[in-house]
């Protein structure tokens, strides 16, 4: 089974365009959440799809203001939002990850790529991955679209896992 | 058993679903677990627990021993396991970060 994601091409941009629906996908929320869940195979990425009740200003806004990050990504942030400006992502374990972005089209589009946290010890740190954010307007809010890949590189870094 | 031509589409069929999400994600730190282990865990019934480890092991995710009157779980080993891993962790830190953006876009 091949399947191309291509939610984020542009000019395919459609609601009804199929995002690797599969049977017992999520649908519907009590709190005014639409959830999607796709995980499509060939390329092995990771995709999330939900419509927020807020502007997509608020949800821009979200993406970008380091002390908004910080309460939602998982660590305190410290973001430079920019092409090619760095970051960083400190876990409440104190480990480290480093960001740096790639791609800011307010109030649409943002990417990064960001690294696991470096394991003491380790050999082989685990490859990059690349972070993109979506964002388009839809019935009941905005749709947020978020896609994690890995980046061509050492090979997924998957906590406990010793062997590739 | 599943053909492998149909595997693929049977472990991220199995993946779609966020609560088995978070139990591979559990196994995979953990190791091995019970269903009641699992249940404790993560917001759903030691039923609907069971119901979505049994799914798992029809898509050939986890594997199931006995030993005494306990049924325990694992992660299957298999060449897609790394990959599996991956795209399980990495679902449920998704899943976990958009309950919290949803909780703070209702700040404002």
């Amino acid at each position: 089974m091949q399947l191309r994601s291509s939610i984020l091409d542009p000019s395919t941009r459609t609601r009804n365009r199929p995002v690797a629906r599969f049977e017992g996908a999520d649908s519907g929320d009590p709190g005014g959440i639409s959830y999607d869940s796709g995980v499509p195979t060939g390329e092995l990425e990771v995709i999330r799809s939900v419509v927020f009740d807020a502007s997509p200003e608020d949800v821009w806004d979200s993406l970008v203001r380091p002390e908004r990050l910080s309460r939602w990504l998982g660590g305190t942030v410290e973001i430079e939002v920019r092409p090619g400006g760095r970051g960083t992502l400190t876990r409440a374990d104190g480990r480290i990850r480093r960001l740096r972005v790639e791609v800011v089209e307010p109030p649409r589009r943002l990417a990064f790529r960001w690294w696991p946290p470096e394991e003491p010890g380790s050999l082989r740190p685990g490859g990059a991955t690349r972070v993109t954010f979506a964002l388009d307007s839809a019935p009941g809010g905005v749709r947020l679209t978020i896609l994690e890949r890995p980046m061509p590189g050492p090979g997924l870094a998957v906590p406990g896992e010793d062997e590739s | 058993m599943i053909p492998p031509r149909d595997q693929a589409g049977a472990v991220f069929a199995a993946l779609a679903d966020p609560t088995r999400r978070r139990v591979v994600e559990t196994l995979s730190r953990t190791g091995e677990a019970t269903a009641t282990e699992l249940s404790g865990g993560i917001p759903v019934s030691r039923q609907a627990v069971t119901k979505h480890l049994r799914a798992l092991a029809d898509a050939g995710l986890v594997s199931a021993h006995r030993e005494g009157r306990e049924v325990r779980y694992r992660l299957t080993p298999s060449p897609m396991r790394g990959a599996v891993r991956w795209m399980a962790t990495v679902g449920a830190e998704w899943d976990e970060r958009l309950e919290a953006l949803q909780k703070e876009l209702r700040r404002r």
